[in-house]
């Protein structure tokens, strides 16, 4: 409206009377979802605190008032799930109520022949919407504030909690809110908007894991990284909320509660711009969109066929998958035509509102089917080379080998070892070879990860034959000192940290000749001391070394729980860290002896079909081939299975030595590659179970035991 | 003034209003009149600024409607389903309007509420479909717009308001000019109050003309002849409909009386009278020579 009398506020105001049952809904939800679960909390901590006044000591009674103002914190702030549930529901409500006008020939004559601008109409129903939820939101805040200062609670009123939690609210509820009423504004009717909501809401995700499914299955060198899902999720701004705390994403739980973790501005800010980007979006149709549309499936009828395709597409797809999952891949086929044929029909139906559209545009369900079916077969025939795909080298900024996390090696040798690796991966992919359980001892399997240039990060699985050059490339990278920087816990632990919540500890453990020992390595000078000198000569040490240490890295919070934080072994050839943690432990390793155990056997195992192993187990008699074994032997428990290719079984884990102690504990026993007892598993081999002898480094396999 | 050029309205592959010209003058009270599904209320909510036309151009004063707020503030639309918000009262809905049209008479409303015994604070989804109407009707009048645009809107009052409307209607027209645009199959309730009339069929615009005019331009005549017609007797007459029952002929023409009368007079009929037709008789009529004939519906 032009005239000078015309108000915005008044009109505003106006609509916010009429939508008296939204300030109902939002102040009922805000009261059951912020209100009432803090005063109930900081009720009962009251009560608990007086009760602990009487019958605990006074530490015990402020760890746990502190602990239930955390709590009551975490209601007040970005940890509430109820006011994130409350907050999705108006959103939703609010979003299609103040729009769902559209749907109705009746109110449409009303509101489009009254002297107001379309635009000056969508603000208006907009800004009732926001302004119903949040200003009982912040009335209910407001009370639950003054509760807490009231009832001397004011501890849990942590201003920076509550403006994040304000601010991750309102910015999603907006993106929400802005996607629910384009929705409502592209639909002609409630029922439809709520069927397409759902899909706008849910079908990001749905599609990310239709992508990882469907390339799992058609792609034999897929690798989902760590971000996969996470990528989808953040797409998915209903299930994204949920991961939130206030401006941060949810961290680790403090006993039960909650913490801040990351800082997530990057994502709300952009959530905030695709909120903006929505609601413009929104207001555009909401202007170009035809009243005669009222009561229709869909207001925009070019919007009709993508809509219908996009949707086809996809449930075709994950039918077929679906089925191939449930009864095998010759179901494939059938589930994804029976899919898009029944979407197709559905969308057909609900676009006409007439069940005997069922059979409406043959040719748009043939052209779909013909699509989706040439699309599954590209991908089943690699016709895009997905298997075959070889970065340039040039292009390569980091590379990893088992990594689902942004990649860390940055060394021009590290990245040419995975680059061979990788052309030797593909070269094998060419040739065609298919990895069965028949031959799969012979292969390795490495997850290579490539940052690229243009900041994607690539990955692939990659089986390559277990041969001399590969083992020296695996080496190489595992060895070098860049890899034991990036990836070894011992280089992580922030052994002098003065945290006081975060105090690093050390657990030693060897095998004594007390038998298995460990203990407790506190302090911090001598921990500073044994951490720096096994760094350095686990940076020295090159080749293989037994283990005869291990050391699990914790640290410590306030409350004395212990935080695992990795492990790390010393081994024979770190001499220095050796005498060090035997001044300050105590601990001397040996190895065990024959006195120490009742009995050892070897188990061997022979395939007898494609994917079943037979084992026989034969008992070792002789004391002098026991303590061989167990001179040798290195406790599985303390093999570093980072660089597993130092202690590999050289038969192809079809011999299993295991010693049973006088304790009755079981010890598996492993061997350093030179070190295999070759001549002792030969001497207990029963017969039928013959032919072990490695052959270019790879034991072949028994012949079955009929 | 009102003029549609050339409007058009399509609903998917339906035309509902096919290049319709019409022209509403200031001051005149506009029956739009038409068969079912003529197209009186797509027109209507065209006028009203709800639809924008496919073709051609529906404008006020030289102006589209179309979005055209200014405009908009010089009518009120009164849909054959009006919609009130929930839970509302009259008073409520007054003052809702009152925020858009800036000359709304409040001392009128009441006046009218009062005199149609209307509570204003009484929930509107209490009252009859009857009384709904008054609400609306009493809205729109007190609006204080140029033009009021009514679908249907003597349908369900009774004969008493329905007349009290219709002088409230008279009398705003009097007074300060406003032009009622009013769609009904009720063609009696307009021939008594509209002064121009046009006639909607199937989409398109048969004809829009001074209901006067109309009038005094076509005859339904009752002649006797003493003998046999010559096959070629009637060439001359633009003849609508024509009957014979014995030497008694029943005849809607074209023509003035005068003019009528003379060309009667000349074939020495025994007896000839001339009638005025009702608004009904000249929308069967010209309805019938478009093709709509009511004998084709009933059998």
């Amino acid at each position: 409206m032009t005239s000078k009398n015309f108000s915005s506020k008044g009109l505003l105001g106006d609509s916010m009377r009429r939508s008296l049952w939204a300030l109902v809904l939002s102040g009922v939800g805000f009261f059951l979802s912020l209100l009432l679960p803090a005063l109930m909390t900081m009720q009962n901590a009251l009560e608990s605190r007086a009760q602990g006044l009487r019958e605990l000591p006074q530490a015990s009674v402020a760890f746990n008032w502190q602990n239930a103002m955390n709590n009551a914190a975490s209601m007040l702030g970005g940890g509430n799930l109820f006011v994130k549930i409350v907050f999705i529901v108006l959103a939703v409500v609010c979003g299609v109520a103040m729009f769902a006008y559209l749907h109705s020939r009746q109110k449409v004559d009303f509101y489009h022949s009254l002297p107001v601008s379309r635009t000056r109409l969508f603000v208006n129903n907009f800004l009732t919407g926001i302004c119903c939820t949040f200003s009982t939101y912040f009335v209910m805040l407001a009370i639950t504030v003054a509760c807490a200062y009231a009832m001397g609670c004011g501890e849990a009123v942590r201003w920076d909690e509550i403006g994040g939690a304000v601010l991750c609210n309102l910015i999603v509820f907006l993106l929400i809110y802005a996607l629910t009423v384009l929705t409502t504004i592209v639909c002609g009717n409630t029922i439809i908007t709520l069927l397409l909501l759902a899909w706008v809401f849910f079908s990001p995700l749905l599609l990310r894991m239709l992508q990882i499914g469907l390339f799992e299955k058609f792609y034999e060198t897929y690798a989902s990284g760590a971000g996969t899902m996470e990528s989808a999720i953040r797409l998915t701004p209903v299930v994204q909320y949920f991961v939130l705390h206030g401006t941060h994403y949810i961290g680790e739980r403090v006993m039960g509660v909650p913490q801040p973790g990351e800082p997530a501005f990057g994502l709300l800010a952009g959530y905030l711009i695709a909120a903006l980007v929505v609601t413009a979006l929104a207001l555009f149709l909401f202007r170009l969109r035809r009243s005669e549309r009222a009561g229709t499936a869909l207001a925009f009828e070019p919007a009709k066929l993508p809509i219908k395709v996009y949707m086809c597409l996809v449930i075709g797809a994950a039918f077929g998958w679906l089925f191939s999952m449930m009864a095998g891949d010759f179901w494939f086929w059938p589930g994804l035509v029976i899919g898009t044929v029944l979407f197709h029909w559905i969308v057909e139906i609900i676009y006409a509102f007439d069940f005997r559209a069922i059979f409406a545009k043959p040719l748009h369900l043939l052209a779909i089917l013909v699509v989706l079916v040439a699309g599954m077969h590209a991908m089943q025939f690699d016709v895009t080379g997905y298997d075959t795909w070889l970065p340039d080298r040039e292009d390569i900024t980091a590379v990893d080998i088992d990594s689902v996390t942004a990649p860390q090696l940055t060394d021009p040798a590290n990245i040419d070892a995975v680059y061979r690796l990788m052309e030797l991966g593909v070269q094998e992919v060419q040739k065609g070879t298919e990895v069965t359980a028949d031959n799969e001892y012979g292969y390795r399997t490495v997850h290579i990860t490539c940052q690229l240039g243009n900041h994607t990060a690539a990955r692939r699985y990659r089986s390559i034959p277990d041969t001399d050059e590969v083992g020296a490339l695996l080496d190489q990278i595992e060895q070098s000192e860049e890899y034991k920087r990036a990836k070894w816990p011992l280089f992580r632990f922030d052994e002098a940290s003065t945290d006081p919540n975060r105090r690093p500890l050390i657990d030693v453990r060897a095998h004594t000749a007390g038998g298995m020992t460990s203990v407790e390595l506190s302090n911090p000078e001598k921990l500073v001391q044994v951490v720096t000198t096994l760094r350095e000569e686990s940076l020295s040490r090159t080749g293989s070394s037994k283990p005869v240490m291990f050391l699990s890295l914790y640290y410590l919070d306030e409350e004395g729980n212990y935080n695992y934080d990795g492990e790390a072994y010393v081994t024979e050839a770190d001499t220095k860290t050796l005498a060090l943690l035997e001044e300050q432990t105590g601990l001397t390793p040996v190895p065990y002896s024959v006195d120490e155990v009742l009995s050892i056997q070897i188990e061997y195992g022979v395939k007898v079909e494609l994917d079943a192993t037979e084992w026989q187990t034969v008992q070792v008699t002789d004391r002098a081939d026991m303590q061989a074994l167990l001179t040798d032997g290195i406790d599985e428990t303390m093999v570093d299975y980072r660089s597993d290719s130092q202690y590999a079984n050289r038969e192809d884990y079809t011999i299993v030595i295991t010693a049973q102690l006088r304790d009755d504990t079981m010890v598996m026993l492993a061997y350093l590659a030179e070190d295999w007892p070759y001549e002792i598993v030969d001497k207990y081999r029963p017969d039928g179970v013959s032919d072990s002898t490695p052959e270019n480094g790879i034991a072949t396999t028994a012949e079955a035991v009929s | 003034m009102i003029t549609a050029e050339n409007a058009t309205k399509r609903f998917g592959n339906i035309i509902a209003v096919d290049h319709v010209c019409a022209e509403v003058r200031d001051g005149s009270v506009y029956g739009l009149i038409g068969s079912n599904g003529a197209g009186k209320s797509t027109f209507l909510r065209m006028l009203a600024g709800i639809l924008s036309p496919d073709e051609g151009a529906v404008r006020i004063d030289g102006a589209d409607i179309f979005e055209n707020i200014a405009l908009k503030e010089r009518f009120f639309f009164i849909s054959d389903e009006q919609f009130f918000f929930p839970n509302s009262t009259p008073a409520e809905m007054k003052n809702y309007y009152k925020r858009f049209y800036r000359h709304f008479d409040e001392d009128r409303y009441r006046k009218l509420m009062a005199g149609f015994g209307l509570d204003e604070n009484r929930k509107i989804r209490t009252f009859s479909k009857g009384m709904k109407k008054q609400v609306s009707v009493i809205c729109g009048l007190c609006a204080g717009t140029d033009y009021l645009f009514c679908d249907e809107t003597f349908d369900g009052l009774d004969p008493v308001v329905r007349q009290t409307v219709k002088s409230l209607f008279a009398e705003d027209v009097d007074s300060r000019g406003l032009t009622p645009v009013i769609a009904s199959h009720n063609l009696r309730e307009l021939e008594d109050i509209c002064d121009h009339v046009g006639l909607l069929h199937r989409g398109g615009i048969l004809f829009s003309r001074d209901l006067d005019e109309m009038k005094l331009g076509m005859f339904k005549m009752q002649c006797i002849f003493t003998g046999e017609l010559p096959e070629n007797a009637w060439e001359g007459f633009d003849i609508l409909h024509l009957d014979r029952r014995g030497s008694l002929y029943t005849l809607t023409a074209r023509g003035s009386r005068e003019e009528l009368l003379a060309k009667v007079n000349a074939m020495n009929p025994s007896f000839c009278e001339l009638l005025p037709l009702t608004l009904e008789e000249i929308f069967i009529n010209e309805t019938e020579v478009a093709g709509y004939d009511i004998k084709k519906l009933l059998f």
